[in-house]
């Protein structure tokens, strides 16, 4: 190759002649460089699986847009859900109630959510997706389905019956009325590897409901799904200015801004931890680089004196920088694929020897470790891990190309 | 006195030089003069610490002078903008040390080319011409071996092809056998006069060795600071 004499003599310093291999300076910055970007790309795309996991289950769970108005029961909603769904983007849309109730099984209380849906094919809710007993056609007026922790709670199954009491049954003890719980089968059990604290513990019909909660035929919203590819935001404003002023208009990304913002500063700050990571590999060259300027001092005079002028001198060592960075960078983003890869295993294995996969869903959610590459991202962290190794090479470039001839071949080495 | 065929390519007029060690001044080199004509070589000799490497500096412009003044053919090196000297010494002077001074990183052939690539040749050109120097020393099945594959003699021989591969007019030439057993010397010496006339090059050969001396053209004797 004809590299200009610098970058040849910084190539052969990291791998001199007749070797197959590089130096052990070499070999040990290269892994520095590919240990930081490797951990860089591993966390950011666990934390962006995460991210998209928790996106997916919202949409999931909410759709893409929520018409309501202000959380107040209105009537007409079936009629609107109508209307939006004359929206081109728009694919889906599911009319439900959802409150809280007390569920009762065998004496024990507990106060789960619940959310009752009208439906005719599949709901914006997609339950249907998320059920591990039963199926959507067992869902009646006088069935539930039951989350798998509630489930667990109460010590529910398929085909075992749960007593509800709903706010309006309170009104009616306050009226000393005989209230009686409302006994539902449960005909499915689901599981949504997510916070559960998001999720409505119960799903019934919206019919079922209506009636807990005496709605009559009102509603508390529309839940919206939209086509592939469509804007939310765009679809809102065009849905705002076609319907009433009374009904608002939110996306899922509104909704849930905050929760998105976190998720967002989680990322930023890990990768801003794991930069540290990085720094130090960085530091290490550094100071490896300096002791090699010091080591090497009669051969930058010897350069300097057969016509290397300082800014080849300084070239040799930026160059090692950057070829240091380079490699490191790819072979860090080689090892975080290889372990990526194989993240389920690992997982499942380490789980399964302790035990410990509900307690992973219960804390975590998630059972498995979800992954979201982001090329964009990579390449990034790829372009950082290598500046920063340049960066690191300047000081040293700067101190053997300050050298002076005359001095360094006075050395005695 | 120069001539027309043998012109005058290197001078030093009244070069001082001096270095401060504690509270004195150490006046190394006191007015040398001295002139080296195209194609011929002049040794220098003298005791150690007597200046002669740091007149050599002052000839390469490595080092700057307290007075006087160097020319590299009839140029005042004084006018030479510190910038471009490196390229110009690159093509005008070629170095032999007494430590070698090879880059052990790189191989007999490498550590030649080099040279040739920071004076600005071709890869091409440069491996041509380093191939044919080594092959001329001797060094032509050693093309491949790093530095501390050689022996002291085979360093040496590289290190003079390094000096001659840029076909320099000046070799300066620092007791280029100083590291070297007395019959290596010998023979290293002969190829490096050898190689300096085929190549038409002056040399200015700073040795102790009063027989190597006495086959220059010229001989000096560097005697507290000044040359007799």
């Amino acid at each position: 190759m004809n590299l200009p004499w610098y970058m040849y003599l910084a190539l052969r310093q990291l791998v001199p002649s007749g070797r197959r291999f590089g130096s052990v300076f070499f070999f040990l910055a290269v892994l520095g460089v590919a240990l930081g970007v490797a951990v860089l790309v591993i966390v950011q795309s666990v934390m962006g699986g995460f991210g998209m996991v928790h996106r997916e289950r919202i949409v999931d769970t909410s759709g893409h847009l929520d018409v309501t108005d202000g959380g107040y029961p209105f009537q007409g909603g079936f009629k609107l859900a109508d209307k939006i769904l004359e929206d081109p983007d728009v694919k889906q849309v599911t009319p439900y109630a959802r409150g809280f109730v007390m569920a009762r099984n065998r004496g024990i209380p507990v106060f789960p959510g619940i959310y009752g849906m009208a439906y005719e094919e599949e709901p914006v809710f997609a339950v249907n997706r998320y059920l591990v007993s039963g199926t959507m056609e067992d869902l009646y007026d006088d069935t539930v389905f039951v989350s798998r922790s509630l489930a667990s709670n109460l010590g529910l199954w398929v085909g075992s019956t749960v007593e509800v009491f709903s706010p309006v049954m309170i009104d009616r003890l306050q009226q000393n009325e005989v209230v009686l719980p409302r006994e539902f089968e449960v005909a499915g059990v689901y599981e949504i590897e997510w916070n559960q604290e998001f999720l409505p513990g119960i799903v019934c019909t919206l019919r079922t409901m209506q009636d807990l909660y005496g709605l009559g035929d009102a509603v508390h919203g529309i839940a919206v799904r939209l086509k592939d590819g469509a804007d939310e935001f765009v679809v809102a404003e065009r849905l705002k200015e076609s319907l009433d002023n009374r009904h608002q208009v939110m996306t899922w990304k509104d909704r849930w801004a905050d929760f998105l913002w976190v998720l967002d500063l989680e990322k930023t700050m890990m990768l801003f931890l794991n930069l540290f990571i990085v720094a130090v590999a960085v530091f290490a060259i550094a100071i490896a680089q300096l002791l090699t300027v010091v080591r090497k001092t009669r051969e930058i005079g010897l350069l300097a004196v057969i016509g290397g002028n300082r800014r080849g001198v300084l070239g040799i060592y930026c160059f090692q920088g950057f070829f240091i960075g380079l490699i490191g960078a790819v072979l860090g983003i080689a090892l975080a694929m290889v372990c990526l890869s194989l993240r389920d295993p690992i997982i499942q294995g380490l789980s399964s020897l302790t035990g410990t996969r509900d307690t992973l869903i219960r804390y975590y959610y998630f059972a498995y470790l979800p992954v979201k590459y982001n090329a964009g991202e990579i390449v990034r962290i790829a372009f950082m891990a290598t500046g920063l190794s340049t960066l690191a090479s300047l000081l040293p470039a700067w101190r053997a190309s300050r050298l002076k001839p005359a001095e360094t071949l006075r050395v005695e080495q | 006195m120069s001539s027309p065929d043998n012109p005058i390519i290197l001078r030093a007029d009244g070069l001082a030089k001096s270095f401060r060690s504690g509270t004195r001044d150490i006046h190394v080199l006191r007015g040398v003069s001295l002139s080296l004509e195209k194609g011929k070589t002049i040794s220098i000799r003298g005791e150690s610490g007597s200046g002669k490497s740091t007149l050599l500096n002052l000839l390469a412009g490595i080092e700057s002078p307290d007075e006087g003044e160097v020319f590299w053919n009839d140029t005042p090196l004084a006018t030479l903008p510190e910038v471009r000297r490196p390229k110009v010494r690159a093509a005008y002077l070629g170095f032999v040390f007494q430590a070698f001074y090879l880059i052990p990183e790189l191989n007999t052939l490498e550590n030649v080319t080099i040279a040739a690539r920071i004076a600005g040749l071709s890869l091409r050109e440069g491996r041509d011409r380093a191939r044919q120097l080594l092959d001329e020393l001797g060094l032509g099945e050693r093309l491949g071996s790093r530095p501390d594959q050689l022996s002291g003699g085979e360093r040496q021989r590289t290190a003079i092809a390094r000096a001659l591969v840029n076909q320099p007019e000046v070799i300066l030439a620092d007791e280029p056998t100083g590291n070297l057993d007395e019959r290596t010397a010998g023979r290293v010496m002969d190829q490096l006069l050898e190689a300096v006339e085929r190549h038409k090059a002056a040399m200015v050969l700073v040795t102790h060795h009063p027989g190597f001396s006495s086959r220059t053209g010229k001989q000096f004797h560097l005697e507290e600071g000044r040359l007799v």
